[in-house]
């Protein structure tokens, strides 16, 4: 009687799998997908480097660059933890599959130095203002 | 005039989660004796661990194995936590228990689809693995992944539950017990199953108890040995007494595990009701000097953790005695006497974990 019970029930209920690629699963809130990275907010600190457990960080701090590898991240957020200026957040979608292993590199836009004020110079060089200018 | 021969059981074999070789010497059908070869999944964690900062080894602990990797976490932020004299909030506590009841019940759920597997039942199998992701889906919604969930961390947890959370959770669940009601009567109750686990692998209480079995393992033969039952983290607070069956068969070990998904689910309500307010970390100040030993019941079995550190962020000893280690020689003297038919149902009945074993 059980099994006939089934039965019927089953030619009366919707089917137990998903209309993809209608209906798509979208990821939980919250979920760990993959690590973004805001080079802009970041000030080249390490801390992320430090506490990441699968070395997938380098930050150069001169060349304000960080180099992420997504392969070895194994996006359990310790940096986002780690950093305090909140350049690191995790995002909820899956990255996509990729043909080759790729390495992620940030750099912050150096922005070029203001020429200096000239200071008094007893020397026959050039005067230090008109080199500047030139340069 | 009886025939001997040595057949290899594994590396690979549909019935094992992970890679073990058992040599088995038959006689005839029966088996006469049996030679295990590990080594197919070691990774030197424990001398990663060392290498590691300590606080970013739980990360690595966590990887140790993926059905009960919560446990190992919460048992090595225990154990360097008891080193370092830090006390995490009650809150922290509870959610720990959450989930590490939900890694139970997970784990449990998986092992009884490979039962029914192993003789061949796939269609129970899948129904099973289909209950298992609605847990899956809650640990997603509630700590961020479905298999390694890195909630757990030394000093308490990352996240917390909201009240929507936990009334999911308690959603959730309800769904869960109504469709397990469904499927594990058919498990328990079918004649086939029961001709196929009863009776195979039997071991009366003592033997098992001598064999050093730990988890359902020695609870099917009738020893209530539970480390939840000492109280560690918030289980003192909960109402719960272990699983215990007498018969001490294959059949008895797969009745604990049916019996202690329901008794998780309990376990995971009773938590969500009970959780108190505050905080769910304490901050870590210092670094781990001494030697702790914490005991933790995973969902193997009794899960031991040592943790020493001697002063530097890194560890001088991290060592962890995982439950499948101490059930695979019991599964070395029960299975002479057993038919090679039989090999694959009652191997699996230890519910082996030999990415644990060999770390």
């Amino acid at each position: 009687m059980g099994m006939w019970q089934r039965v019927i029930e089953n030619l009366f209920r919707k089917p137990a799998t998903r209309n993809f690629p209608e209906e798509c699963v979208h990821p939980a809130a919250g979920q760990r997908g993959h690590i973004e990275f805001n080079a802009d907010t970041c000030k080249f600190c390490n801390a992320c480097a430090l506490a990441c457990p699968a070395n997938a960080i380098e930050v150069d701090k001169k060349s304000k660059t960080l180099t992420f590898e997504p392969f070895r991240c194994v996006t359990c957020g310790a940096c986002v933890d780690a950093c305090k200026f909140g350049s690191v957040a995790t995002s909820e979608a899956f990255r996509c599959p990729q043909t080759g292993k790729t390495v992620e590199v940030y750099q912050k836009a150096i922005e070029p130095k203001e020429p200096k004020e000239a200071e008094e110079s007893t020397d026959a060089r050039q005067p230090a203002v008109d080199k500047a200018a030139s340069d | 005039m009886s025939h001997e021969s040595v057949v290899p059981f594994g590396p690979q074999h549909p019935v094992l989660p992970e890679p073990i070789q058992l040599k088995i010497t038959l006689e005839d059908e029966n088996v006469k004796k049996v030679l295990p070869a590990l080594g197919y999944v070691h990774r030197g964690i424990e001398k990663q661990g060392e290498r590691n900062d300590f606080l970013q080894n739980v990360y690595l602990v966590e990887r140790v194995c993926g059905i009960c990797s919560a446990t190992h976490a919460v048992a090595y932020c225990m154990a360097v936590e008891e080193a370092m004299g830090i006390e995490i909030p009650m809150r922290a506590e509870y959610l720990r228990v959450i989930w590490a009841e939900l890694h139970r019940m997970h784990s449990h759920l998986l092992w009884l689809g490979l039962l029914a597997e192993a003789f061949g039942y796939e269609s129970l199998f899948m129904q099973l693995w289909r209950v298992r992701e609605s847990v899956m889906d809650i640990l997603e919604r509630t700590a961020g992944n479905r298999v390694i969930i890195s909630v757990c961390q030394v000093g308490g947890t990352r996240r917390d539950l909201s009240e929507e959370q936990c009334a999911d959770i308690l959603r959730s669940l309800d769904k869960i017990h109504k469709e397990l009601d469904k499927i594990v009567p058919v498990l328990v109750n079918d004649y086939t199953v029961k001709k196929r686990t009863q009776g195979k692998g039997t071991v009366d209480k003592q033997t098992a108890y001598d064999l050093g079995a730990v988890g359902p393992t020695v609870r099917g033969s009738g020893v209530a040995q539970d480390m939840r039952m000492t109280g560690y983290g918030a289980y003192k607070e909960l109402d719960f007494e272990p699983v215990v069956e007498t018969a001490g068969d294959t059949y008895a070990r797969g009745m604990v595990r049916a019996r202690e998904v329901y008794q998780s689910m309990e376990l995971v309500r009773q938590a969500v009701r009970q959780l108190p307010p505050g905080e769910t970390i304490t901050k870590v100040k210092g670094r781990p000097k001494g030697r702790a030993v914490v005991r933790v019941e995973a969902p193997r079995g009794e899960l031991i953790y040592m943790v020493v550190g001697n002063g530097t962020k890194n560890l001088e000893r991290m060592r962890l005695r995982v439950p499948s280690l101490a059930n695979i020689p019991f599964v070395l003297a029960i299975l002479p006497g057993v038919e090679f038919a039989d090999v694959p149902v009652v191997t699996l009945s230890i519910d082996p974990c030999i990415s644990c074993t060999e770390r």
